[in-house]
């Protein structure tokens, strides 16, 4: 989620109230689908009324991997790619550039990774800690937050460049 | 006794809602409904009672369809079973729009019980006097079939009935039920077709049946079709004809027992 940090915690949970007691009533877990749909409905009644939240939902369902984004514009689109955020048009940067429609799981993460790498590196209001979660059929795997001064290191190797400035006397 | 049945949001000393078992008396008086739950179909079938000369047989509706995957057929009080059968049909498409999927047999049982079950207890109001039995499918190509009654208990069946003959019609299929008799849509056809013939006077016009099935590979797909009168008076006469069949063979084996018996003793 991206926008106010108050919205996004409040709604989050929200959120979490509705998936729980639909799978505590239907016996099976929620569709990424109707949970952004609970969601974008939600958001619509507050419209015009400051609510500032850009958020992706996303999951494993009975209908396969899914992407929502939905904001509090009332906006609600599925996708394939997606990133949210002052920093997101960096990181469709970089999503657009490297994205195939078939990829494997690793390189998946690489891709986050670096997208969010470079939208933390030129966007002021981004930055800090980058947390990853991979989700599959049967699991979500969090992996540790990695600093986005470090993760920078990493992508800067294989670009051959350093962050420190140095001098050529050409 | 009479003070406990004036307003439904009081019990009796012994624990009774005597307007939900009252609302049951109306149940029985109503029609008789079967559904059964086969292999890869459901089949609903109804007592059609004659209908006076002047009415038009077109609007007599017993078998309603609620989504494109869900029927149900109720006994009891119709101008009831109208106002419910609506609501159902509107809480399914109220649940596509918020869920973007179609409902489940199980969720729509549900809703409708609820809503009966809020009617019994609610000051100054009646619970109706329904019982319905919702047949359908569910997005995973699974038949369901699931029978409400006027208190707001719901629950899953192979087999059931509800009004005038439900008690005959339930003791038949308790008997004829198995995996063999419903392994196919042919197959769970007869067992209706004989169920319903327990009580109700035979022939094809006073027999409908309603079968649904899925559409194989399509998952949510449905097909569901009322039988032509011809085809009701076809799977009689199947029915009747096995019925001869095994009556013949019984007389023959009584016949060959008693021939048999005195040469042992």
């Amino acid at each position: 989620m991206a926008g106010g940090a108050a919205d996004c915690q409040f709604w989050t949970r929200v959120v979490a109230k509705y998936c729980t007691l639909y799978e505590l009533r239907e016996k099976t877990p929620i569709t990424v689908a109707a949970a952004s749909k609970y969601f974008a409905n939600a958001l619509y009644e507050y419209k015009g009324q400051g609510l500032s939240v850009g958020s992706m939902v996303c999951g494993f369902d009975k209908r396969g991997p899914a992407i929502f984004m939905v904001n509090s514009e009332g906006d609600r689109s599925q996708l394939k790619v997606c990133s949210v955020g002052s920093g997101s048009l960096n990181a469709y940067g970089i999503l657009d550039n490297h994205w195939k429609a078939k990829m494997t799981d690793e390189e998946a993460k690489a891709l986050g990774w670096r997208a969010i790498m470079h939208a933390t590196y030129r966007d002021a209001g981004s930055g800090g800690v980058c947390n990853l979660v991979h989700i599959t059929p049967d699991s979500k795997i969090r992996y540790p937050g990695r600093d986005v001064s470090q993760l920078y290191y990493e992508f800067a190797q294989e670009l051959g460049r350093d962050i420190a400035y140095e001098p050529h006397d050409e | 006794m009479e003070r406990y049945d004036r307003a439904i949001t009081i019990f009796s000393p012994d624990g009774h809602l005597f307007q939900v078992e009252y609302a049951n008396e109306a149940v029985k008086k109503g029609s008789t409904a079967v559904g059964v739950r086969g292999k890869n179909c459901v089949v609903i079938g109804v007592e059609k009672k004659t209908i006076p000369t002047l009415q038009d047989d077109r609007t007599v509706r017993k078998i309603h369809m609620i989504d494109d995957h869900i029927m149900l057929a109720f006994a009891g009080l119709s101008a009831d079973a109208r106002v419910l059968v609506d609501r159902a049909r509107m809480e399914c498409q109220s649940y596509k729009l918020r869920l973007e999927d179609p409902v489940t047999v199980h969720y729509i049982s549900r809703y409708v019980a609820d809503t009966k079950q809020r009617f019994t207890q609610s000051p100054g109001r009646r619970p109706f006097g329904i019982a319905m039995l919702v047949a359908g499918f569910d997005y995973d190509g699974r038949p369901r079939l699931y029978k409400t009654e006027p208190s707001g208990a719901y629950y899953e069946y192979f087999a059931n009935s509800t009004g005038r003959g439900e008690k005959a019609v339930r003791e038949f299929l308790e008997e004829k039920y198995n995996d063999e008799n419903v392994q196919d849509e042919a197959a769970t056809l007869k067992l209706v077709v004989k169920a319903l013939s327990q009580v109700v006077p035979s022939g094809a016009s006073n027999i409908e049946i309603a079968v649904m099935t899925s559409a194989t590979g399509k998952p949510g797909e449905c097909h569901q079709r009322v039988l032509t009168t011809e085809e009701v008076d076809a799977l009689l006469k199947v029915v009747e004809a096995e019925r001869q069949a095994t009556e013949a063979e019984e007389a023959a084996r009584k016949e060959a027992a008693r021939t048999g018996a005195p040469k042992q003793q």
